[in-house]
């Protein structure tokens, strides 16, 4: 191999163009559990970072760095800051989750996110860093570029003629993510094989006897002490599997599928929260975007099945007058919120259509209901 | 161009494209509807030699893709067929974000990696950044090996005319559902931060916090002590496990006499 192979190779693992969709999918999943983490942090807001904390300042800012990135002490320490401040971090998490001004919202929610855990870092776990880190990722990514207000902005600025389908983009920030899992599970894994007890498979057997954090307890399998052994094992190397295996793509959904398993586990028997939430979508920048684009297809003949077939809409996009602008925008920004695709949308001035359409509104779709964006638009005996 | 491109070049592939993918209904229409024009763009587009290539192309394209191509202009076209290609060739720019790429996982890698001291040496330029932007994670959770004992902690408040009350530090064992959750992070505080007192900083804040807590202007808290409630859990054995033991063992982790200045 070649220098020249292992440098088109990176440049086609950073850059080579794919669809926003995984990342945009992500998004919506990463800002409602953010949304959910501000539920939960709400009632204790004032308590942990407020002025009366239990947790004074001059502790929190103790660190082995010097600087810490903390907008918030730029502020009078009241409970008023505290307030807003974390106003604007579950703004931007909501903007986020719609995705309105995604990147921006991201990267606020980053520099949210990462003052307020400088403020107190005492109270943090894994789930908190997975999440102030993520937030950056998709700060960087396309991610707004597919199912989010930012993309009916656009359609509508340029006057419908932003592609129904998002555009690739080189997926770097995507692929940052999925390094980012990949190292998070490598040091998992050999941080515990250093142990004794993953190794002699009595780890599980511990972590279910830790009070402080048992949720449900299932003494079938809690108290079976062989059982608990190769559940011990099974945990090494679904990790194991997920920084090595989940890169080839015929194994990629079974060690998802074992991830997911584990996490829910986790989720299940242990007071955790957030952190395994936030660990299961950390999975989804690894789907492929067309496996994505099946399963949707999928999803859209369900509703297909139950609600009948799609509806029929026509518009007219070169129209005489100064509709014909607002019937195409009109059209397109239908088309972009209809992510269920129930509405077959024709734009009646291709001469394709215009030739077809008669045809096709006769046997192939079967609409059920016909709308028009234009006057003269209902083919004859359409109406 | 050996074969003249017509519309049956396009309509044969695009077709078995579409039902090989699996592809809706209304994607069939919309893609059916203008075959004829996504052939006049490709072969405006100056893309393909031959129809063998285009057909090639067109079956290893996402079906979604087509409609992009009628909604585009011609020189769109163009424009993202030449954008693909060159978001793969080598730039100056493609370089320099691949330096930043590559030193950022350089710089997780040695963050993420045991204490060494190459690794120590080579991390020292930027961990203050990682730390100071945010970027600072460890995953050893539950590892390398994890605690084979459970405590809970409390504190008993010494005030001004003898009396003392015990104060117990919030424990997610006795709660459920959402308080449950909420729970966690004054297990990470109390658990984690004060048994361990982190920094050698966390106890004494605690108890002037707890002091604050239980102050009383004609009976003010002068002591505290946080101590600590704690039981073995039992080695496993093969049947029946036994049950967890009450925590039993009392350890005092810190004593504290209370300033004026702490009611403050």
């Amino acid at each position: 191999m070649s220098l020249l192979t292992l440098w088109r190779g990176w440049l086609k693992f950073w850059f080579e163009p794919a669809s926003p969709m995984p990342m945009a999918l992500y998004r919506i999943v990463y800002g409602l559990i953010v949304l959910w983490f501000g539920f939960l942090l709400c009632p204790d807001l004032l308590f942990w970072f407020g002025p009366a904390s239990p947790v004074s300042n001059p502790v929190s800012r103790e660190w082995p760095s010097e600087i810490l990135l903390d907008p918030l002490i730029l502020f009078p320490q009241t409970d008023t800051t505290i307030m807003a401040a974390f106003a604007i971090l579950m703004i931007s998490a909501f903007s986020l989750t719609i995705g309105l001004f995604s990147r921006a919202s991201a990267f606020l929610l980053f520099l949210g996110l990462v003052s307020f855990h400088h403020h107190n870092w005492l109270i943090l776990n894994s789930g908190d860093t997975i999440m102030r880190i993520s937030a950056l990722y998709l700060a960087v990514s396309n991610c707004g570029d597919a199912l989010s207000v930012d993309r009916l902005i656009k359609t509508y600025v340029k006057g419908g003629k932003e592609p129904r389908t998002p555009q690739p983009k080189a997926p770097w920030a995507q692929r940052l993510m999925q390094i980012q899992l990949t190292l998070l599970y490598c040091q998992a894994f050999f941080s515990k094989l250093a142990g004794e007890m993953w190794v002699n498979g009595t780890a599980l057997y511990y972590t279910t006897r830790l009070e402080d954090f048992r949720r449900f307890y299932f003494a079938p399998i809690a108290d079976n002490v062989e059982i608990l052994k190769y559940l011990t094992w099974a945990t090494l190397a679904v990790e194991l599997s997920l920084f090595t295996l989940i890169w080839l793509k015929d194994l990629r959904y079974i060690v998802i599928a074992l991830g997911l398993l584990l996490h829910i586990s986790i989720d299940l028997t242990m007071n955790l929260p957030i952190f395994q939430w936030l660990m299961m979508a950390a999975f989804i920048p690894f789907v492929y975007p067309e496996d994505l684009e099946k399963w949707a297809n999928q999803v859209r003949r369900f509703f297909d099945r139950i609600l009948g077939p799609p509806r029929l809409l026509i518009y007219e996009s070169e129209a005489e007058g100064g509709a014909e602008n607002k019937n195409a925008v009109k059209a397109e920004l239908h088309a972009h919120i209809d992510i269920f695709k129930r509405t077959a949308i024709v734009n009646a001035s291709l001469p394709a259509a215009r030739e077809s359409w008669r045809e096709l509104l006769a046997g192939h779709t079967k609409p059920t209901e016909i709308s028009t964006y234009g006057s003269s638009l209902l083919p004859p005996g359409a109406g | 161009m050996s074969d003249e491109l017509t519309d049956a070049h396009f309509e044969e592939p695009i077709k078995a494209n579409l039902e090989s993918n699996e592809i809706h209904e209304t994607d069939k229409f919309d893609s059916l509807t203008r075959i004829a024009d996504i052939a006049q763009l490709y072969q405006d587009a100056g893309r393909f030699d031959d129809a063998g290539t285009l057909r090639d192309y067109i079956s290893r394209q996402p079906a979604s893709s087509f409609p992009i191509c009628v909604n585009a202009k011609k020189d769109e076209v163009k424009t993202r067929i030449n954008e693909s290609q060159s978001e793969l060739k080598t730039s100056k720019w493609r370089i320099v974000q691949s330096l930043a790429i590559a030193g950022y996982i350089l710089s997780l890698c040695l963050m993420l990696l045991p204490s060494w001291a190459p690794r120590n040496l080579l991390i020292q330029p930027v961990q203050p950044f990682l730390g100071a932007f945010g970027l600072w994670q460890a995953w050893n959770v539950f590892s390398p090996e994890i605690r084979k004992e459970n405590y809970h902690l409390f504190a008993i408040i010494g005030f001004r005319d003898g009396d003392t009350c015990v104060w117990e530090f919030p424990r997610q064992e006795n709660q459920s559902g959402i308080e449950q959750l909420r729970a966690h992070r004054f297990r990470k505080w109390a658990q984690d931060r004060v048994k361990n007192n982190t920094f050698g900083l966390v106890l004494p804040d605690t108890a002037r916090y707890l002091a604050r807590l239980h102050n009383n202007k004609i009976n003010p808290p002068t002591t505290i002590t946080i101590s600590m409630l704690s039981a073995n859990i039992p080695e496993p054995r093969k049947g029946r496990q036994e049950p967890l033991p009450p925590h039993a063992f009392r350890t005092n982790l810190f004593n504290y006499e209370v300033q004026a200045g702490d009611l403050k």
